[in-house]
């Protein structure tokens, strides 16, 4: 084989590195900030790691060596060896611009970088010695800092922000559940819980926050003390993996090597046959490699469910229920992502089973029922995705109760009340900051946000539908997919455009004849098999030139919680797996999109979601 | 000397109705502003102890006001007026440094709480 030649690389070399060292410099001023916030430590550490490991194939040595001192000083305050301190900011700031500077004029041969080494491992000195001096030196107490707001709190959202910003004046914020952009959408039910290092007394933090009127309560305690909460259920972490898992992603990736070897080699002879085998078996390696990554991001449900029944006890015991939880399909596996995104709405749908549907143990007795309320969570693996069960035999939801208050929210008016169907008027319940007055008597004044839980099963690509029978009990159907990275879609094209519709929705995809297509109160639709479908033209959705002049319109019949619509557009491509990408947060609130996918040619292609279009 | 204040909002109505609530505690409406762009120069003026802002005005928004407020005066106070349903003009007015909001229509004993926190902020 012939020897590398790197200069080939250096401009890449030299661009990328000056992208990480860009990045670099806002973590180490965010660093200076928050010093303790262990993601950003993590992510400067990873830079400066990558731009070592470049600067070695590259030949840079001093940027090497100056990056590994680097490296190590954060390992030390990763481990809370030592503490950020203006001059250690400082210093890594030094690193960043002589990195900047040796990588633009190539030297290897630098005293300045030599003795900004010799500094960087003082400090590390410095803080081993002290290390040995006082071993037992205590970490840092963070506190736990939990905030409910009064339920009708005015955008909540900026509520919570302020008092963040308050907070932040006498104390560290270092972890936010939910996240801080869900906090300052107000996508959240009662309350946040905030993680701190307190500069000044809880006592004169507990003071300031109870100082908003719109703030119900306020629970500070030390993080040990935490057990079991249901906040933050499960911790990002590291994942363990297989070895075999690993040597087999190895093997392939080794087969890829040399397939792309081979590659080279018939390109330089210009073997059509063999140039046009050995993509395919290329092809056929890097499929491979997608299941065997996917696999490796596979974990069983176990591990966010097996915290639940703690969390059913104490929400059961708190309102004076009797329930008997039960868990089925613990070993099936889910994406390791999807699964922490799941864990909140599951809890919420547990939580909101004992609170509204299970009935106290008197009136249960009343009505015939076994005192102790039955809980199920299911999960069942079906096609390329999983179906998680809620289910209870409480007391269902009620109809009535539920219009009523639609009326009084100013959801429906007086005269379209007799058109709604029973699914209509269910369906209120996912409007956002919908509460039964019954709830509110009940569990002081608790939020259903049954809104968030579909919005955030929305966002991980599922839906939720239930089911609901007077006295009888509620069921609540999750689908999801089971990895949230890479999904099945089908390809169409509309007018230029090329959309992807995620295969879990599709029903079908027929020719419609324009003939067939009726227009009834100036809205579209045609009957398919006795069935009246709604007709959209996916050119007008999104407001693009229609490309289609001809007599049948290839259409897909989209279904999506037993909605279904039949989309118009001007072309079938085919169907093929995606890699999801989100949207940049500018396009985030066009609520057609899910995300965005590149094609094959590079070109990018929007992803339908079909919820909101439906 | 008494707490100095700059109401900024396009409708008379509300600036009538913001400066009764608080002329009645005791406060100076030291004067008012009906878009942005007013609010700045004004402020420049004035230096109030405190301004109220309005998010919806024309010519300049209250959120670009803060803004330019702010890096003309770190330390200036804000309070944004907002109507329900702006929650994400809110966060934005806040993170580019207003410091509280209070929500129309208005309780009085919530503009004069928010005001007085504001107030003690450093």
């Amino acid at each position: 084989m012939d020897k590398i030649d790197f200069s080939r690389y250096a401009d890449i070399f030299k661009s990328e590195t000056r992208e990480y060292l860009s990045q670099l410099s806002q973590l180490i001023v965010n660093l200076e900030k928050s010093p303790r916030n262990r993601e950003n430590i993590d992510a400067i550490f990873r830079n400066f790691h990558t731009i070592k490991g470049m600067a070695g194939t590259m030949g840079y040595r001093l940027v090497e060596m100056l990056s590994h001192s680097l490296e190590d000083l954060l390992s030390l305050l990763r481990d809370e060896k030592i503490i950020v301190d203006s001059n250690i900011i400082d210093t890594m700031l030094a690193g960043t611009d002589k990195i900047e500077e040796l990588v633009e004029t190539g030297k290897d041969q630098d005293e300045d970088t030599k003795s900004l080494i010799t500094n960087i491992s003082n400090i590390g000195q410095g803080a081993v010695d002290e290390g040995k001096k006082q071993v037992t030196k205590s970490p840092v107490k963070k506190v736990v800092c939990e905030i409910v707001f009064n339920e009708n709190t005015p955008l909540k959202g900026a509520r919570a922000i302020v008092l963040i910003s308050d907070i932040e004046k006498s104390a560290e914020i270092v972890d936010f559940s939910p996240s801080k952009d869900l906090i300052s959408n107000g996508e959240f039910d009662e309350g946040i819980s905030l993680k701190l290092i307190p500069k000044v007394s809880l006592e004169r933090i507990k003071k300031s926050i109870l100082g908003y009127s719109d703030v119900r309560s306020v629970y500070l305690r030390d993080e040990e003390s935490e057990v079991h909460r249901d906040k933050g259920l499960i911790r990002k972490s590291d994942i363990r993996v297989g070895i075999e898992k690993l040597n087999k992603l190895q093997n392939l990736l080794s087969e890829l090597v040399i397939s792309k070897e081979s590659l080279k080699g018939f390109v330089k002879t210009e073997d059509r046959q063999r140039i046009v085998n050995e993509t395919d078996r290329i092809g056929g390696i890097v499929s491979s490699v997608q299941d065997e990554v996917v696999k490796i991001r596979m974990v069983p449900i176990w591990q966010v469910f097996e915290r639940f029944p703690r969390v059913i006890r104490d929400t059961a015991k708190e309102l004076g229920k009797k329930v008997n939880f039960e868990i089925k399909g613990k070993d099936i596996e889910l994406d390791r992502s999807m699964l922490e995104n799941l864990a909140e709405p599951l809890l919420h749908l547990l939580r909101n089973s004992i609170y509204h549907g299970i009935e106290t143990p008197e009136s249960r007795r009343k009505m015939g029922k076994r005192e102790e309320g039955h809980l199920i969570l299911e999960a069942e693996r079906q096609r390329g995705r999983v179906l998680i069960k809620v289910s209870d035999d409480g007391k269902g939801m009620d109809e009535d109760k539920i219009l009523r208050r639609a009326v009084e929210m100013g959801l429906v008016n007086g005269d379209k009340i007799a058109g709604l169907s029973e699914k209509d008027i269910l369906d209120f319940i996912f409007v956002s900051g919908f509460t039964t007055s019954e709830v509110v008597d009940e569990v002081s004044g608790r939020g259903v946000g049954m809104d968030v839980v579909k919005t955030s099963l929305r966002m991980l690509g599922g839906t939720l539908e239930f089911k609901t029978v007077r006295n009888k009990g509620t069921l609540f159907i999750l689908k999801v997919p089971l990895t949230m990275a890479i999904i099945k879609a089908f390809l169409v094209r509309t007018g230029k455009e090329t959309f992807a519709i995620p295969l879990t929705f599709i029903e079908e995809t027929i020719e419609v004849g324009h003939n067939s297509i009726k227009t009834i109160h100036s809205k579209e639709l045609f009957i398919l098999r006795d069935e009246v479908i709604p007709v959209k033209r996916l050119h007008r959705i999104f407001g693009i030139e229609n490309g289609n002049n001809k007599d049948f319109y290839p259409s897909v019949i989209v279904n999506s919680e037993s909605r279904k619509v039949a989309l118009i557009t001007s072309e079938f491509l085919e169907h093929t797996d995606i890699v999801v990408k989100t949207l940049p947060r500018t396009l985030t609130n066009i609520k057609e999109f899910a995300g965005v996918t590149l094609l094959r040619d590079g070109k990018p292609a929007l992803i339908l979601d079909v919820p909101n279009v439906v | 000397m008494a707490v100095s204040i700059l109401i900024v909002d396009d409708a008379i109505f509300m600036r009538k109705m913001i400066a009764d609530i608080l002329r009645k505690e005791g406060y100076e409406i030291c004067g008012e502003a009906e878009n942005g762009i007013e609010a700045i120069k004004k402020y420049k003026e004035l230096h109030p102890n405190l301004v109220t802002m309005d998010i919806i005005m024309p010519d300049m928004s209250g959120i670009d006001a803060v803004q330019e407020i702010v890096d003309y005066d770190t330390e200036a106070k804000i309070l944004m007026v907002s109507a329900m349903g702006q929650q994400s003009l809110v966060v934005e007015a806040i993170q580019k440094g207003a410091k509280d909001y209070v929500i129309k229509p208005f309780q009085p004993s919530r503009v004069l709480e928010a005001v007085e926190r504001v107030l003690k902020t450093k």
